[in-house]
């Protein structure tokens, strides 16, 4: 180690001594934290129940089951199967998530038995005609945002900080999302996600939030609300299990062929 | 003995978690449109074909999933072809997951291959040919499908042993060779239906690039169709399935870089006139969000090359004709990305030596939770006397399906 790197490396340690971070430090900071508090989980499986409603409040819905394999060093990886409705009912994908690097993401067709690479470039696309982006159910890393502290703030008796994020990752649909993060259990409470003129495009809520294992925090449901076309979807996540003791090959080609 | 069989047998049971069993699957009422009057005196002379068919789908896994037993029978009435109306198992099989293997034994569907406008690599399941000129519908084929996942790719071993003959459309039907194909009388040559064939693929993902490497060795799928003459008649009447034992070694990649998918499938085959290659590569570049909306626009190119010999007259030991010699296929795929799932796909193949241009359009929308409209047409253009296509000339057509999935 040069002399620079070690003073730079000194000055970094005790920085936080010496004088007060800066917002995009303690953002960062934030994010970290939530990162340490979810890492470890190992494996988890769950059920989402999407509820569409269009302008009039006519609704529809998308079920779907999800395995979670969590990759130290890397995003993780995550495969959904499609359940309902009926016509696309075994119809999964495949997701390789990485931090800032583009994810590798594999479509399975059950009627022709094929698997079809999808291109990454799809982020702001929506999920299954769902008001969710296909950037908004990905895995999230720390690496995919820039953060910068705004303030606390209470929200609906949560105790909260207040974070914007903008988008580390090409192809996103958002100019930054303001994002109030629990100070207790450093998951978040709410977002909102502005479209790249930066005008308010939808706000996504997190409520009933449970711990799984004494430590990992996963909101059952989800209301993402559009405020340009006034639809919204609810998103019930329920049956969560861990350590179901999943591995590389579940995540594989052939897994993904045999999903049904 | 027995009391140890009984404890084997319970503890067995207790654990094997035995889940809830499954049914799937759709039925849907086909209408096909002609636009031109049957080329053929023996054709059906009527202008509308409505058909019916059904699949249903079951399912029931046990051992915490584990283990799975899949029936997937299919079948159609058809009120214009004899042939088309018919009836097969899709699927009838058990799927075993081993701790880093997993084994499928019984009859299966699997799909090789990466591009559109023609699927050469895929050769494992017969093509149900009466369904689709498309060669996306497929015959069941009993299998042993043992795959390997490891750090070093993915290795599939099949064994094939039994070999199903291809369908084709009687001779009342439409959407047929200039003859019809004789599927009473198929050619062997000696090969029991018995024989036992195999294949085996590996595929690999290279960060944006996946690549699969396979071989086959057994009955060739596609038949050599033989003109019979009966009697020492100068004109033939119907064209005999002829069958050969082959060697076909494909290789087929695809990258996945930004908007642009690269895809490449590629093939040599022995045992059908001399040893030939073929290819086909291509493109699909996609724009996303197009028109400040969700839905997206991705526009195909694909390069069809055939090497087989294509000289004339035609000789008995000849490979099987192909139209795909020297093509190329443009295409355009729309996806709305709505609610309903509307997706377009307008294709058109030309023939870069004689023009003969084929246009397909493939469209499907979701009405409610259960119902689906989807729409096929399919247009023949400029077709030579000497392409195999030719018999198709008047057969121009759109169909309407109405699928109720269950």
């Amino acid at each position: 180690m040069n002399k620079s790197a070690y003073f730079a490396l000194l000055l970094a340690l005790t920085a936080p001594a010496l004088h007060a971070e800066t917002p995009e430090e303690k953002g960062y900071a934030i994010a970290k934290e939530t990162d340490r508090r979810d890492s470890g989980f190992g494996d988890s499986s769950n059920e989402s129940l999407f509820i569409l409603r269009n302008a009039q409040g006519e609704e529809s819905i998308r079920e779907f089951s999800t395995r979670t394999l969590e990759v130290p060093g890397d995003g993780d990886k995550e495969l959904g199967i499609f359940l309902k409705p009926a016509d696309v009912n075994g119809t999964a994908v495949l997701t390789f998530s990485h931090g800032l690097k583009p994810d590798d993401q594999w479509l399975f067709l059950p009627e022709l038995k094929r698997v079809k690479r999808i291109s990454s470039v799809n982020k702001s696309g929506p999920f299954v005609g769902t008001e969710f982006a296909f950037e908004d159910i990905a895995s999230w890393e720390v690496d995919k945002y820039k953060y910068k502290y705004l303030r606390d703030e209470v929200l609906d008796g949560n105790d909260c900080f207040v974070v914007e994020n903008t988008p580390a990752y090409e192809y996103s649909g958002y100019a930054r999302q303001i994002e109030w993060v629990d100070k207790t259990i450093y998951q978040p409470r709410k977002i909102e996600f502005y479209d790249r003129k930066n005008t308010l495009l939808k706000t996504l809520t997190f409520s009933d939030y449970q711990q799984y294992l004494d430590r990992y925090w996963r909101a059952s449901r989800l209301d993402m609300v559009n405020h340009q076309n006034g639809k919204s979807t609810t998103l019930n996540r329920s049956n969560y299990r861990f350590r179901n003791g999943f591995q590389d090959s579940d995540f594989s080609e052939s897994a993904l062929k045999n999903v049904q | 003995m027995n009391i140890k069989v009984a404890i084997v047998a319970a503890s067995f049971l207790t654990v094997s978690n035995i889940q809830a069993a499954e049914w799937s699957g759709f039925a849907a009422l086909d209408l096909r449109l002609f636009a031109e009057p049957a080329a053929f005196a023996e054709q059906n002379t009527s202008f509308a074909d409505p058909s019916v068919l059904v699949q249903p789908e079951f399912r029931q896994g046990w051992n915490n999933g584990a283990d799975r037993f899949t029936a997937i029978p299919f079948g159609r009435y058809d009120s214009l072809d004899s042939n088309r109306s018919h009836w097969d198992l899709r699927e009838f099989n058990w799927l075993h997951k081993g701790d880093g293997w997993n084994l499928q034994a019984g009859v299966g569907r699997l799909f090789w291959g990466v591009t559109e406008s023609r699927h050469l690599v895929d050769i494992v399941n017969q093509a149900d040919f009466v369904e689709n000129i498309n060669s996306e519908e497929k015959l069941g084929q009993p299998m042993l499908n043992l795959n390997i996942p490891t750090s070093y790719g993915n290795f599939n071993l099949l064994y094939l042993p039994y070999f199903r003959e291809r369908t084709f459309p009687a001779a009342n039907g439409r959407v047929r060779f200039e003859l019809p194909v004789d599927t009473d009388n198929p050619n062997l040559n000696g090969i029991s239906h018995f024989h036992p064939d195999w294949a085996m693929r590996w595929s690999r993902t290279f960060g944006d690039w996946d690549v699969g490497i396979a071989h086959f060795s057994g009955v060739g799928r596609e038949p050599r169709l033989a003109p019979y003459f009966p009697d020492g008649s100068p004109f033939p009447t119907t064209l005999i399935p002829t069958y050969d034992l082959i060697n076909q070694t494909s290789l087929d990649v695809q990258g996945a870089l930004g908007n642009w998918l690269l895809k490449l499938e590629a093939m040599t085959r022995s045992g059908q006139g001399n040893r030939f290659a073929a290819l086909v590569a291509g493109a699909e570049y996609t724009q996303y969000g197009i028109f400040e909306s969700s839905a997206e626009l991705g526009l195909l190119m694909e390069y069809q090359y055939d090497g087989r010999d294509t000289s004339t007259p035609r000789q008995a030991s000849d490979a099987p004709p192909t139209p795909a010699d020297n093509d190329v296929f443009l295409g355009t795929r729309l996806s709305l990305n709505d609610e309903q799932n509307t997706q377009l796909l307008l294709g058109v193949t030309v023939d870069l030596n004689t023009q003969a241009t084929v246009v397909s359009f493939e469209g499907s929308r979701r009405l409610d939770d259960v119902w689906r409209i989807e729409l096929e047409s399919r247009l023949f253009k400029n077709i030579p006397s000497t392409d195999i296509l030719t018999g198709m000339s008047q057969d121009d057509y759109v169909q309407i399906r109405l699928a109720r999935f269950f």
